[in-house]
């Protein structure tokens, strides 16, 4: 797990910013991964998050109406953008890196974790893909490769969601302009 | 006045002619006895009996002496004297001390002594010695016939204590039960045989714990008393402890006991209570035959019923099935078993009920570790007058086991869970080959729950004393067990669970609550031998 390193984290920051997709409406690409990884590793909640400066934004979150987003504690979300690799919590009360967290430690339950980052192709890791359990499990390497693999498919779906939006505000500019 | 017979002719009757004062008052006094002769069945009492009869009115002392068979043998057994003190401080000093009608006791004594021999047919009871004032003789009749109803007394009772003896041991021995000593566990019980009643009675608890860890507890009560109930209480008690070790499920032993019932005892009654508590999943199932429902405190405090109706046990209609119930019964939960003595000792069942209600509320139950004899103090204190039964089980802990929660559908994710398991046993010792038959029992696990139960899956290894448990529950279709040789062999479908049985120490799956099943294997260890 590598520290939070600040000139890099300048640069993540700036990636978000460059996809564009804070804060916007729910969108049914992305649901349906979720529900799918949800469905696959038979677990409550999947959720595709951004990891913003201050807090964890929910762009898809599948078995949790009630949030949207998080503050930024240390562990889960804010712990998985930091490498390249799964982050795997199977039980997170007895996890060093997590039992502080307020969604373990509190009423929320949190007791198990998996997290394949969100990498873009410059390198730069704007959230994960995650799922979520009350109850600890075991995850292996293989499931824990499928995971990633959903991940790149929620990175393609971001990719291609911000070129169409390109190619609108380009397509608007020139008729504005005209 | 004549009576006419059938053939005409008359009978003469004559009326008795008018007795004589004295011979009046003797026969009033003789029935006055015999009434109070047999007021009580035990032979202490008619003794008191006896000799208050005739200490002080009509003797300065009385001394009653027992036939000690087969040795024949007279051994003191009751001693009055007008001066009560002494009489009393005598029987102390002498009782069961052995006395031959030449010893004489009261020798300095100023009366005449009298020894009567007490005789029932050709059976020696005993002797009556009496110390009878000169000046006062007794009616020699009357001395007779008092005698002759001590006898007949004495030798009723003696028959009856011998009974009572007899279906005592009897019902002691088996009854004798060490309770299960089961880590998280604690159990309490009490059992006491009525005062009121003639003979024992027919009520029983047990608990016990059979291979794979599960905990059978039982309790009921057979209609009647006397040596018959306790032979059928005997009888239906181990009815369910046998179908138990085979299959611990509350409705096949309970139906096991209606058989039991219906074949060797037809014309009893009998309401039984039987749970299986399981204390990894902390699940209690449990099925009912008209017995008072037990109670369970849960760790708020909180008391309900295990209530469910079916009327008792042979009662039984042909084709009915006893139908299985669940409670959970998480750490802090405290079960009470009982039978109706406890409830009734009043012939006030709501009263008793809601005492017994009160008790099991207060808080500082949980305080005792002998719960079932505090509530028998609580709500009966000296009050006893029936047969009681009470088992009490505290749940106090979670059990320590290594769990593991998985989708097998990931065969790496299995792996793992199937090295660990591995370590485990290696560490604990197990053979080479047994830790091959758990590796081929925990494979077929897997393909059965891949098979027939998609989805996660829950392993549990728990340790018992010596044996280790392997459970795996799954939330799926679920698959039933069938204990016989499929007709292919190879079926993939038999097969497996076939391996499993004959790898293993004991072998079941049963349905969850909540949908799902539940498999237990009991591990060979270092020398068990296959079935």
């Amino acid at each position: 797990m590598s520290i939070l390193d600040h000139s890099q984290e300048g640069a993540r920051i700036d990636a978000v910013r460059r996809y564009d997709i804070l804060d916007t409406p729910q969108d049914g690409n992305f649901d349906r991964i979720t529900a799918f990884a949800a469905e696959l590793f038979d677990v409550p909640i999947a959720l595709v998050t951004i990891v913003d400066q201050d807090r964890i934004w929910f762009k898809s979150r599948h078995g949790l109406e009630e949030v949207d987003e998080i503050s930024r504690d240390p562990g889960l979300c804010a712990s998985a953008v930091l490498d390249d690799l799964p982050y795997v919590v199977e039980s997170a009360r007895k996890d060093p890196r997590t039992l502080a967290n307020p969604l373990v430690s509190g009423s929320f339950g949190l007791q198990f974790y998996a997290a394949a980052p969100l990498k873009t192709a410059d390198g730069h890791r704007l959230g994960t893909l995650c799922i979520i359990d009350r109850e600890p499990r075991v995850f292996s390497p293989r499931q824990a490769a499928f995971l990633e693999r959903l991940a790149q498919i929620v990175v393609d779906e971001m990719e291609l969601r911000i070129s169409a939006l390109r190619v609108i505000r380009e397509a608007k500019g020139a008729t504005v302009s005209l | 006045m004549n009576v006419k017979n059938g053939g005409g002719f008359a009978i003469p009757v004559q009326a008795p002619a008018p007795l004589p004062a004295d011979e009046l008052l003797s026969l009033r006094e003789i029935d006055s006895f015999t009434e109070e002769l047999l007021t009580q069945p035990e032979v202490e009492p008619r003794l008191r009996t006896i000799c208050d009869f005739w200490v002080p009115a009509r003797a300065d002392w009385a001394l009653v002496t027992l036939t000690e068979h087969p040795s024949g043998v007279l051994k003191i057994a009751a001693i009055a004297h007008r001066d009560a003190q002494r009489g009393n401080a005598l029987l102390e000093r002498l009782r069961g001390q052995p006395y031959k009608p030449q010893d004489r006791l009261f020798s300095s004594e100023a009366s005449g002594e009298i020894a009567l021999r007490l005789q029932f047919g050709d059976r020696h009871i005993g002797v009556l010695h009496l110390g009878i004032p000169p000046a006062e003789p007794v009616n020699a009749q009357l001395l007779e016939r008092i005698a002759s109803r001590s006898a007949v007394g004495l030798h009723n009772a003696q028959l009856f204590e011998q009974q009572r003896k007899i279906a005592l041991s009897f019902q002691n021995a088996a009854l004798t039960t060490e309770l299960p000593r089961i880590e998280g566990l604690r159990f309490d019980a009490v059992y006491e045989a009525g005062q009121a009643e003639a003979l024992v009675g027919g009520d029983w608890y047990d608990a016990f714990a059979v291979a794979d860890g599960r905990i059978v507890l039982s309790v009921g009560d057979v209609a009647g008393s006397g040596l018959e109930a306790a032979v059928a209480m005997t009888s239906v008690r181990q009815a369910i402890r046998g179908v138990a070790q085979v299959h611990p499920d509350p409705a096949v032993m309970l139906a096991a006991a209606e058989r039991t019932l219906r074949l060797q005892h037809k014309d009893l009654l009998v309401t039984a209570f039987v749970a299986v508590l399981d204390s990894v999943t902390q699940e209690c199932a449990y099925a009912n035959a008209g017995h008072p429902p037990p109670l369970l405190r849960t760790e708020d405090g909180a008391v309900r019923a295990l209530r469910i109706g079916r009327p008792p046990l042979g009662l039984w209609e042909f084709g009915s099935r006893f139908i299985v119930h669940h409670a959970h019964v998480p750490p802090g939960s405290l079960l009470l078993l009982f039978t109706d003595g406890l409830t009734e000792a009043t012939r006030d069942i709501l009263e008793g009920e809601s005492r017994l209600r009160a008790a099991l509320e207060a808080s500082d139950i949980l305080v005792y570790d002998n719960v079932a004899r505090r509530i028998h103090e609580v709500v009966l204190g000296q009050r006893s007058l029936d047969d009681v039964a009470i088992l009490s089980v505290r749940i106090e802990s979670a059990r320590e086991v290594w769990r593991w929660r998985l989708d097998p559908m990931w065969a790496d994710a299995a792996a793992r869970v199937r090295t660990e398991i591995r370590a485990i046993l290696a560490a604990e010792a197990f053979s080479a080959p047994h830790q091959t038959d758990f590796e081929v029992i925990f494979s077929e696990l897997m393909s059965n729950m891949l098979r027939f139960a998609p989805g996660t899956a829950e392993v549990i290894l728990e340790q018992h004393g010596e044996d280790f448990v392997l459970h795996v529950l799954d939330k799926g279709a679920g698959f039933l067990f069938v204990p016989q040789l499929p007709p292919d062999l190879f079926s993939e479908s038999g097969r497996g669970l076939f391996l499993i049985a004959n790898l293993s120490r004991d072998f079941s799956v049963v349905r969850r609550p909540g949908g799902g099943s539940h498999a237990r294997v009991v591990l060979l260890q270092k020398d068990g031998a296959t079935q």
